[in-house]
């Protein structure tokens, strides 16, 4: 006798096969199976019934978002994005193990406050952070790389410029951070009036 | 009979909770003193502007039908207490001032969160510090 168990119809077909097509027309054995068409029957079912409890959620009232919650999870979501991920400040011997963390956008602040402090020579137009291996000898702080394109003023020496900002950037994220910036990679851009 | 497609099993299965807007019975177990503390410890510190919140912090409060199967007192965005037993894990998220360092005051609010539970009766898990944003004034 055929059984439907769990798994299967009482014909031998995967009930998660009969779910995959149930909104198109039925296959020649699913036309005259009546394991196959019960099935059909009660899925057709299944999805009236989430359409019509779907529906009411809509409708009902008490189920809206005031346009203040909305606005602050618009907020919270915008600020989550500009933040970029989060860099470990520690190292440890997994990743797994991390628990002190820096996000980009906070290192990105701190490279910003610092390069700003040679304008007009140097603008800074754009930086990003990259992490190096963040595992290694546990407690010893983390190194990371920074890419940073900038825009030089027109007759100031520009390997002269860079370096500074280099070492500036450096002593920055140390002090104000606790991390290391391995390598700056500075791409110079443009060149501006002062 | 009605046979459930795979993909969709599991989801019909009861959740234990002690939510008492469930029906669950309520526990008191001092989760909030705790939560309350560690919120003020953190904040009171030097150099701490603010928890910051997360986006996860503002869904789940906003979805009722979220429940929990281990008993979860209610923290302030930016802060995640969670009890397992007697061991309690805590994950905040801070701005701070540049006028601290950021990997020194996350070890210290590390170190403040560590005592603020001992202090409660309860063992230190993972207490994970995030600095999300540093602020120069």
């Amino acid at each position: 006798m055929a059984v439907t168990t769990d798994d299967q119809l009482g014909c031998g077909r995967d009930v998660d096969e009969v779910w995959e097509h149930a909104d198109d027309p039925p296959t020649e054995h699913e036309s005259y199976c009546p394991h196959c068409r019960a099935a059909r029957r009660s899925l057709t079912d299944l999805n009236q019934l989430t359409q019509q409890l779907k529906n009411h959620d809509i409708a009902a009232p008490t189920l809206h978002m005031s346009q203040q919650l909305l606005d602050k999870v618009d907020s919270v979501a915008r600020a989550e994005v500009r933040r970029g991920s989060n860099i470990p400040m520690v190292r440890t011997e997994n990743q797994a193990q991390t628990t002190l963390t820096v996000s980009r956008q906070a290192i990105a602040a701190v490279v910003w406050h610092a390069s700003d402090q040679l304008l007009p020579a140097i603008e800074a137009r754009r930086c990003f952070v990259r992490s190096i291996d963040a595992e290694g000898d546990p407690g010893t702080p983390v190194e990371i790389n920074l890419d940073i394109d900038v825009s030089v003023s027109h007759g100031l020496s520009i390997p002269k410029e860079v370096a500074d900002l280099r070492a500036r950037l450096m002593a920055a994220v140390q002090e104000k951070i606790g991390i290391r910036i391995f390598r700056v990679d500075v791409f110079v851009g443009d060149v501006h009036d002062a | 009979m009605f046979t459930m497609p795979k993909r969709l099993r599991g989801f019909s299965q009861p959740i234990q909770t002690d939510d008492p807007a469930a029906g669950g019975a309520l526990t008191m177990n001092g989760d909030e003193g705790l939560v309350h503390d560690v919120a003020t410890s953190v904040l009171n510190m030097r150099g701490i502007l603010r928890l910051e919140p997360r986006l996860n912090d503002v869904i789940g409060r906003i979805d009722p039908a979220r429940l929990f199967a281990s008993s979860q007192p209610k923290a302030p965005e930016g802060l995640s207490v969670q009890t397992f037993g007697s061991i309690t894990d805590v994950t905040v998220d801070v701005a701070i001032s540049s006028a601290r360092q950021a990997l020194a005051a996350a070890e210290q609010i590390q170190d403040v969160l560590r005592s603020a539970i001992i202090e409660h009766g309860r063992e230190p898990g993972r207490i994970v510090v995030n600095v999300l944003a540093i602020e120069h004034h």
